[in-house]
């Protein structure tokens, strides 16, 4: 297989044929390209994919044999023999992968590849560059919510130009926390282990200014149409708006650096989210970038019977140290008295 | 590769469609009436075949979903925080119980017998509908969620629940003092809508970014191994895709193959087992906000009515059509298989 490192140029125009399907991604090191999502790899007609009609294009019954074996041989690692061109990881984890960043450079490239491509109609959404992974910027909005905000504002007599400055306002912060993401996916306390394995700015202003550059044009054609009437423009300011609570968690939620940084979301899990044993786990797969991180936490599926009550083995002053050298990062997910 | 270019006909439009937006639309299990939810406050119920307006409910505030009880009465979920009961002979609607925010979806499980609501106030509840009205004696659980609850689905005894943050939780009936799974959105962005599939294996889930996760309840290796996203729903434009919302779902009740429909305002056809799309329907005026099969798959209601995500603009006025359905739109297609050798 080529050892591309582009999409299919055709597929992220929408005109190539062949359907790419997404399939869970592979280890990063498996190919030099693999954290990529799948579908940019396949440069192949792929009878799997989602053709626009039916088996015309798998080009023929034997093609349709081949490509399976082909699929089998250059992509399953481990036995998933189902037929379905499924990528499972070697470790024995029943759901995907526990993404933990291993390679923070791919994992940029992921992200700054998502904004680049594919950065959606709607703004004001929750991001995670690794499915199954808990989100890395928090605090969406739906656009029911935005519209039940508008529809409440106006029937309180707010003028449609306040209200259109304050949701005006809100997406613009929303954009700045995806940007501020982009350039620092990483603000984790893994001492030496960040220095050297996230070469931030020199090397990646190349990466970032294309990005920022096309990001940002599209982007102000959004804000003079997006009159919503919405609740906050400042933290703390208390609209009565449907949801006042949400509202402070949004603005706080931008104002913050972006929520990798496992401390401050670990107090923004605290104030969303009710019941989300597994979300801070999950930040530190992410943050520790070098780590050692292993065993019980987040696995991706938490079944009811099984929530992890993990204790920290040893001294559990370390959950509330702000940097960790790489010798002593715990094995385990911190207690929820940490969370 | 372009698709069949269907002739241009969105369906029958209904007369006395709902004055604002649509917030979802379903037809009753028992015949095709239609129930409509809308942001000018009304739940209306519609003939569809007859294209007949039966009856017209006010709310408090605008409503964002509704659902059937049986073909006299119904549920709907309201922004003004408010869970009614909807009795259509009798042209009226009480009030079951409340949560804290605005009810964002409302369902009904014969299964358990029982309304099941989820709020922005990140709460489940469920309602037992036989008990007199008034929270007190009709709640009969309230479970909190990690976020605001977006969408839920229901499958024989299995609840699942989509909410902000992209966290899904799924339940079974039986037993809700704690989720069967807790899990997070195998797609990037914000969860639009999740739906069972009618077999009771899993669930497809939709999201902003233009694509829709196939997923499974069991946690075998095998069945995880069948677990796929695909695109959808997206525009090539000057060399970059526009990403749009997939705002609805909806399955066949008969050959399990779904619909969803899009802010770029097309419904297409898919085919989950053979990962294929079937059809793509000619583009609506403006998003597609819901989509609903009628109990025999002969019919499929579309919502045409502009969701706001781009915020407040000049839009199509808010339209239901009706459309009839045919077969080769949505009946799987048999794989081809290779000959054996001689």
């Amino acid at each position: 297989m080529h050892n591309k490192k582009e999409a299919c140029r055709n597929f992220q125009r929408g005109r190539c044929k062949f359907l790419h399907v997404i399939q869970q991604q592979p280890k990063s090191n498996a190919f030099g390209f693999g954290t990529q999502a799948i579908s940019h790899q396949q440069q192949k007609p792929n009878p799997f994919g989602f053709g626009v009609q039916n088996n015309a294009q798998s080009k023929g019954a034997n093609d349709f044999g081949n490509k399976q074996s082909q699929f089998k041989n250059t992509w399953t690692r481990s036995s998933a023999s189902s037929g379905a061109p499924s990528l499972r990881q070697p470790d024995n984890q029943p759901q995907a992968t526990n993404h933990r960043c291993n390679d923070p450079e791919s994992c940029k490239r992921i992200i700054a590849e998502d904004f680049e491509h594919e950065r959606p109609l709607w703004k004001l959404t929750c991001y995670s560059h690794w499915k199954n992974s808990p989100c890395d910027i928090v605090g969406d909005v739906s656009y029911e919510e935005l519209r039940a905000a508008a529809y409440d504002d106006a029937k309180r007599g707010l003028s449609l130009q306040s209200i259109i400055e304050r949701e005006r306002n809100l997406l613009n912060s929303k954009l700045v926390e995806f940007e501020n993401f982009l350039r620092n996916p990483y603000r984790g306390p893994a001492g030496s282990a960040a220095a050297q394995q996230i070469p931030f700015p020199g090397a990646t202003t190349t990466v970032l200014s294309p990005t920022t550059q096309n990001t940002v044009a599209p982007q102000s054609n959004v804000p003079p149409s997006v009159s919503i009437s919405f609740g906050n423009q400042q933290p703390n300011q208390s609209v009565v708006a449907s949801f006042p609570t949400n509202m402070a968690n949004f603005s706080n939620s931008s104002a913050t650096n972006p929520a990798i940084n496992q401390f401050s979301a670990a107090a923004i899990s605290t104030q969303n989210f009710s019941s989300s044993s597994i979300q801070s786990p999950a930040f530190l797969n992410v943050s520790l970038s070098n780590s050692e991180v292993v065993g019980r936490e987040a696995t991706n599926v938490q079944l009811g019977n099984n929530l992890p009550t993990t204790v920290a083995s040893g001294d559990s002053n370390i959950w509330l140290k702000e940097k960790w050298t790489p010798g002593e990062i715990p094995e385990e997910a911190p207690p929820d008295a940490y969370v | 590769m372009t698709s069949v270019h269907p002739p241009p006909v969105p369906g029958r439009e209904l007369s006395n469609p709902p004055t604002d937006g649509i917030s979802n639309l379903r037809f009753s299990n028992h015949s095709d009436n239609l129930l409509v939810s809308s942001w000018d406050k009304t739940v209306r119920l519609y003939d569809a075949s007859a294209n007949v307006l039966r009856g017209e409910f006010m709310h408090g505030g605008p409503v964002l979903d509704c659902c059937f009880h049986d073909d006299s009465s119904g549920f709907s979920a309201s922004v003004d925080n408010k869970v009614r009961r909807i009795m259509f002979s009798h042209g009226k609607e009480e009030i079951l119980g409340r949560h804290d925010a605005p009810v964002r979806c409302i369902e009904y499980s014969y299964a358990a017998g029982q309304v099941i609501t989820g709020s922005w106030d990140k709460t489940l509840k469920c309602w037992d509908p036989r008990g007199a009205s008034g929270q007190e004696r009709t709640l009969v659980g309230t479970y909190p969620q990690p976020e605001r609850v977006y969408s839920l689905s229901l499958v024989g005894n299995r609840l699942v629940v989509a909410t902000a943050g992209r966290h899904v939780n799924v339940y079974d009936l039986r037993n809700m003092s704690q989720p069967e799974q807790r899990r997070e959105s195998s797609l990037k962005y914000q969860t639009r809508c999740v739906r069972c599939y009618p077999n009771g294996t899993g669930y497809a889930l939709s999201s902003v970014e233009g694509r829709v996760a196939m997923e499974f309840f069991d946690l075998s290796e095998a069945s995880q191994a069948k677990k796929y996203a695909f695109k959808c729903h997206r525009k090539s434009e000057a060399g970059r895709d526009i990403v749009y919302p997939v705002n609805a779902i909806a399955f066949h009740p008969v050959y399990g193959t779904f619909a969803t429909g899009g802010c770029d305002g097309f419904v297409n056809v898919w085919d989950g087992n053979n990962k294929k799309r079937l059809y793509q329907y000619s583009k609506y005026p403006t998003s597609v906000a819901a989509l609903s099969f009628s109990k025999d798959g002969r019919l499929l209601a579309v919502a045409s009515s502009y969701t706001f995500e781009e915020g407040d603009k000049a839009h199509e006025p808010d339209a239901i059509f009706v459309r009839s359905v045919n077969e080769i739109e949505v009946k799987p297609k048999p794989k081809v298989y290779p000959n054996p050798p001689a």
